[in-house]
């Protein structure tokens, strides 16, 4: 599989505060890559510096480039939605499409008056008149109407109630996510990208404490619903996590299959939010 | 089109600050149409200029300076904005994601300012003179002979391409004074205003403290003062015989040929005096100037890239 990205012992520090602690890993082409972690846990500075935005120690690759000292090159082929509202206000829909065209060598004003005419948004609608929902499905069509080879979306969905959610997704799986593209994406709603992401990535305090194939989490991590007798026997096999919910003992294993945890209680896969949980409180 | 995207940020520019560069000024044009209307048609009839050329070169003279120094605070503030707008309105992440660099950026809001704007000025420069012109005509009927259209419109032509060269000029020679109030706004943002004059008082202030020998022998002051506004080498200039001749124009004309002998007259020395002005401009300062706008401006960048983020 080709390697777009690759972040070798990245370390970042904000005056005495250490952000990202040597941290590598790689992101590979046409793969969906979520990257989940606390507020304050180093997800956004991690896509800053890999976008360019902020220098950083360690070594960074993105497309074969330092994206630190060559950010305008680099935006040929990454396209990013760092936050919705930051479309410039003061322009009309049709002269940001105009602006965008002139300066994007790679953008498609055909592909671009396709998701437009699917929406409600009108071409001479200032971009300050647009409802939070509107902004965020204009800043989705103007980055998926870019041929980039990698789309970056740190929080796309922040504000947005749950239609424009997975209206949002829904687009961008529908729309955008052929052809071997790759997408990183950041968001706190884990449960509404769980279905679209190939490959997680857990931060905490600075360090990627999970970087999986969602295949593999799927026969790594076994949730047990534990049987009342059985409490004491299933953690003596040292679930990482352990909590009861109204009533019932609920244990996450990691690495244990289902024979082992056979007659203990119902074995299911945990979701990717309770896993989540699991691991930030180990 | 090769220059296309720089293309393109010009004209987000000027879209993004329409109410100085095109609003305020279309206002300001209908007031005085409107004012100088209301003058013909309820004021006293006094009349300043007693022929069409006369009042045609009285009005653009007037829109001139009026634009001219229009144009001079306007710039100030948007300078004082420009590099930090995008800051200011959450559109900073938006241009990071676009193939541009921040040098780009902010060398091409220069540019605005620079060059792009005097040329608009010159616009409402032209439209005003025009409106004035027409509302002088119609309020003064004892005017000579009425000039034809086509000899009018040469006439504006002929000046505003003076008056371009002139406001260009100039435009280069105070590029230092813009681009300094321009690169504090990177980092103080609206503070730039009021810093843009404090750090050389503060300066000015250190310097008397340090070697003070009476406040009128400000080293930083003079220089400063002098570099604002002594665009000529006044030493040459006031040398310059052929300068002077504007004084000794005869403008006693016979009454059959005063249609446009004065605008003709007028013209022509504005285009010999302009040539010999210009030898004057103190070329190697403005180009010292340049270097020194280029410093700020690239210094400015590097901070945008390095720092901020959004």
């Amino acid at each position: 599989m080709e390697q777009l990205i690759k972040v070798t012992n990245l370390s970042k520090k904000f005056g005495k505060n250490q952000v990202l602690n040597d941290i590598s890993f790689e992101i590979e082409k046409g793969k969906i890559y979520g990257l989940i972690g606390h507020n304050g846990a180093g997800k956004t500075t991690i896509l800053n510096t890999i976008l360019g935005l902020m220098d950083y120690e360690g070594e960074i690759q993105v497309l074969g480039r330092d994206p630190y000292q060559e950010r305008s090159e680099l935006m040929q082929d990454i396209a990013f939605i760092s936050d919705v509202a930051s479309l410039p206000r003061f322009l009309k829909v049709q002269q940001l499409i105009d602006l965008v065209a002139d300066i994007h060598p790679k953008f498609s004003v055909e592909k671009m008056n396709e998701y437009l005419q699917n929406s409600n948004i009108k071409f001479q609608a200032k971009v300050k008149s647009l409802s939070k929902g509107m902004l965020a499905l204009l800043h989705l069509a103007l980055v998926m109407s870019i041929d980039a080879k990698i789309l970056v979306l740190d929080e796309p969905t922040l504000g947005l109630d749950i239609i424009n959610r997975k209206n949002f997704f829904k687009n961008l799986i529908d729309d955008y996510m052929h052809d071997g593209r790759t997408i990183i994406i950041t968001t706190h709603q884990v449960d509404e990208i769980e279905f679209l992401l190939s490959n997680v990535m857990f931060v905490r305090a600075g360090q990627i404490i999970l970087n999986s194939e969602m295949e593999d989490i799927d026969n790594r991590y076994k949730q047990l619903i534990v049987n009342q007798d059985n409490v004491t026997q299933a953690a003596a096999l040292k679930p990482v996590y352990q909590d009861r919910q109204f009533g019932q003992t609920i244990m996450i294993f990691d690495g244990l299959n289902d024979k082992e945890l056979f007659g203990l209680g119902d074995v299911t896969t945990p979701n990717l939010s309770d896993l989540f949980v699991a691991l930030m409180q180990q | 089109m090769k220059y296309k995207s720089e293309l393109a940020i010009l004209k987000k520019e000027l879209i993004e600050h329409k109410g100085s560069f095109f609003i305020a000024p279309a206002i300001l044009s209908s007031i005085f149409f409107v004012l100088l209307l209301m003058q013909g048609l309820f004021g006293s009839h006094g009349q300043l200029v007693s022929f069409a050329d006369e009042a045609l070169i009285a009005s653009y003279m007037s829109n001139t300076i009026f634009f001219a120094i229009y144009m001079g605070i306007t710039l100030f503030f948007y300078y004082a904005d420009a590099f930090s707008a995008d800051r200011k309105n959450n559109s900073l992440l938006f241009w990071k994601s676009m193939p541009i660099s921040d040098l780009k950026i902010l060398g091409l809001k220069f540019i605005v300012g620079t060059l792009v704007v005097p040329i608009v000025i010159l616009g409402w420069i032209m439209i005003g003179s025009v409106l004035s012109y027409l509302i002088g005509v119609i309020n003064i009927g004892s005017f000579g002979e009425f000039i034809a259209p086509w000899t009018v419109i040469l006439f504006i032509l002929k000046l505003a391409s003076v008056t371009l060269i002139m406001l260009l000029v100039v435009m280069l020679w105070l590029t230092p004074f813009y681009a300094w109030v321009a690169f504090l706004s990177v980092f103080f943002k609206k503070w730039s205003i009021a810093l843009a004059f404090v750090i050389p008082l503060v300066l000015i202030v250190m310097e008397e403290i340090i070697f003070f020998d009476g406040l009128d022998h400000s080293f930083i002051g003079s220089f400063l003062s002098q570099r604002l506004v002594e665009i000529f080498d006044m030493t040459t200039l006031a040398k310059d015989s052929q300068l002077h001749e504007m004084d000794n124009i005869n403008f006693d004309f016979e009454d059959a040929q005063r249609t446009t002998s004065f605008a003709n007259i007028v013209i022509d020395k504005l285009y010999s005096n302009l040539w010999q002005l210009l030898s004057h401009v103190k070329w190697v300062s403005l180009m010292g100037g340049l270097i020194i706008s280029g410093v700020f401006v690239y210094v400015g960048s590097e901070y945008r890239r390095r720092f901020i983020q959004g």
